[in-house]
């Protein structure tokens, strides 16, 4: 059976829907049509113009004739260096064999958004056909994950360089809590060793010297305790062993305890040492774990106190109540007039295992560990601890809890 | 197993909750679910179980109603895929929102050769001039005011004023569509 040619007619207004970036040239290659596309991009062309008035062949060599690129059904990339030389197009050129015209169906070559958003292009501009979207879904994707890998990546990078640093520091401060340790140790074994030689003696010494040696003893003592609490504290935290205990808890009572605490040794230091509350007594009771907001406040206020030579300690408490429940806050600072924080020191002052100053003769003696206990405790409470602090002027450390 | 999910979805959640109510809110959802969640990835397939989730215990903790989280994330949404890598490809799909909302589905279309098995809904518009209608269908369920507040989000992304309310909903009429009327 022979093979039959069927005929039909090509409705260019119909093609140019479904190709906006037609071209049809007639026998004479000049441009009879364009779609409306093309028309948008290149409105500089006109029809009954020669093809090559507009168009000039990348690939392959313009030395071809066209009609030979259509019988071989080449591929062609154009540019169109008078009507907009910044874009490229990829065509198939398809003899009409009724006439001897030449459609090009085209599409924008490597276009990127930027590009098609800068040519004031739409979805509708392009062939249904033309997978341009589909490379630019894709490679926006790609890029996105990418970027999203690079980002997970820095932030691994991060957390090992922070490891590494914690490993080296925690290794610092064991050797630094061994001095710290060794000191009291050998002031209360010495001290015992007097005492109880002048005891088994057969002169005994006065009454009060030896009340002053067991007063060494017991300070030393309690010194000792207070690093070991801190070390049990960290060592609780870090294991995740440590559980924040809720429960309903008077605010004011908490700050009052505080006061009276560290009234004597603020009045000591000739220090002004006031609380200023705005909780109105509707407000007082607080769903929170006051024990360890105590220890914070401790902390905060023994360091305050420790580092202010003259001037006062403040601390401020309020309630801040917003729109959604879980912006409800209550915050507390405590501000103090003392020897302030050098700003390269600013950022370290949380972190556990680390002092201000390092050194083996520290003008501030304990474990360092104080700060970082509260910032861990204050995040376990699911709130933020920060300070602020100009060197030689103060420090104000701010607690930010979530109430429930 | 519900239907799959890009994790581009969750982060967006993630991201819409602690920029508006902060890093503690989203922890404190996660915790009052019991997960451990991390990072989301991108392109990560999740089961949409874990976003329900998600959005119920978002509106159980910021006392919103799921209906009012859904549409102020639906808001949300157009800023984020906007500002992570979505920015330039939105005005091709149109330039204006009676041109972007005629081809939503094409660009979903488009979307789906970038994340296989996307479960894209199907938008039906129909315009009659200063109102437009949309249909929304999708396989999954409770969706529609997110739908609501993306309307909303593309009218201030387009600076365009509209009223939308929604006319017919799924659990009486099998779909839920929406009326956006411009306001000139």
């Amino acid at each position: 059976m022979n093979p039959t040619k069927s005929k039909f007619t090509v409705n260019i207004e119909a093609l140019k829907e479904l190709f906006p970036l037609l071209l049809l040239l007639d026998h004479k290659q000049k441009i009879a049509d364009l779609g409306p596309a093309l028309a948008k991009i290149c409105p500089a062309i006109e029809l009954s113009q020669d093809f090559s008035e507009y168009f000039k062949l990348i690939t392959p060599s313009d030395q071809q004739p066209l009609a030979s690129m259509v019988s071989q059904r080449d591929r062609l990339l154009l540019m169109t260096p008078k009507a907009n030389p910044k874009i490229r197009l990829r065509a198939i050129p398809i003899q009409l064999e009724e006439d001897q015209a030449i459609l090009l169906l085209m599409v924008l070559y490597q276009a990127s958004p930027a590009d098609v958003n800068s040519l004031q292009l739409t979805i509708s501009d392009f062939s249904a056909l033309d997978p341009i979207f589909d490379n630019m879904m894709l490679f926006q994707t790609q890029d996105m994950t990418i970027r999203e890998a690079k980002e997970i990546n820095a932030r691994l990078v991060q957390a090992k360089q922070a490891a590494e640093l914690a490993n080296q520091a925690k290794s610092q401060f064991l050797a630094r809590m061994s001095h710290e340790i060794r000191t009291p140790m050998t002031a209360i074994l010495g001290f015992t060793e007097m005492l109880g030689n002048r005891l088994s003696g057969t002169r005994i010494k006065s009454r009060l010297t030896l009340l002053d040696w067991l007063r060494t003893i017991q300070t030393n003592g309690t010194h000792l305790l207070s690093i070991l609490d801190d070390l049990l504290d960290i060592a609780r935290i870090e294991s995740g062993k440590l559980r924040i205990v809720k429960k309903p808890s008077l605010l004011t009572q908490l700050l009052q305890e505080i006061l009276e605490m560290f009234s004597p040794m603020a009045q000591s230091k000739a220090l002004d040492f006031q609380i200023i509350h705005s909780i109105k007594s509707t407000d007082d009771r607080l769903n929170i774990d006051s024990l360890r907001l105590r220890q914070v406040l401790i902390n905060l206020v023994n360091n305050a106190i420790k580092f202010t030579s003259y001037g006062s300690i403040k601390i401020y408490a309020e309630i801040t109540r917003a729109h959604h429940p879980l912006t409800h806050r209550l915050i507390i600072k405590v501000e103090d007039s003392g020897i302030g924080i050098e700003p390269s020191y600013l950022e370290h002052i949380f972190l556990p295992f680390e002092q201000i100053d390092g050194s083996d003769t520290r003008l501030y003696s304990g474990t360092g560990l104080g700060l970082s206990i509260s910032k861990q405790l204050i995040e376990l409470m699911n709130g933020q601890i920060s300070v602020q602090s100009q060197a030689g002027k103060g420090s104000c450390f701010t607690v930010s809890l979530p109430l429930d | 197993m519900g239907v799959i999910l890009y994790g581009l979805i969750n982060k967006g959640l993630k991201n819409y909750i602690e920029q508006t109510f902060g890093a503690t809110a989203w922890t404190a959802i996660t915790d009052s679910l019991g997960l451990q969640i991390g990072e989301f990835i991108a392109m990560k397939i999740y089961d949409d179980e874990l976003t329900y989730k998600l959005v119920a215990a978002a509106s159980q903790n910021l006392e919103l109603s799921p209906a009012e989280f859904l549409r102020l994330f639906g808001r949300h949404w157009i800023i984020y895929t906007a500002e992570h890598g979505y920015g330039q490809l939105l005005p091709i799909f149109g330039r204006n929102l009676r041109e972007f909302l005629g081809n939503l589905n094409h660009m979903h279309a488009h979307m789906g050769g970038a994340m296989p098995g996307l479960n894209a809904p199907i938008f039906t518009v129909t315009d009659l001039g200063q109102t437009m209608s949309l249909r929304y269908e999708s396989k999954r369920d409770g969706l529609a005011p997110m739908v609501l507040g993306l309307l909303e989000g593309l009218a201030e992304r387009f600076s365009t004023q509209v009223e939308i309310s929604q006319i017919l909903y799924r659990a009486s009429s099998g779909h839920d569509e929406f009326t956006i009327r411009m306001i000139t």
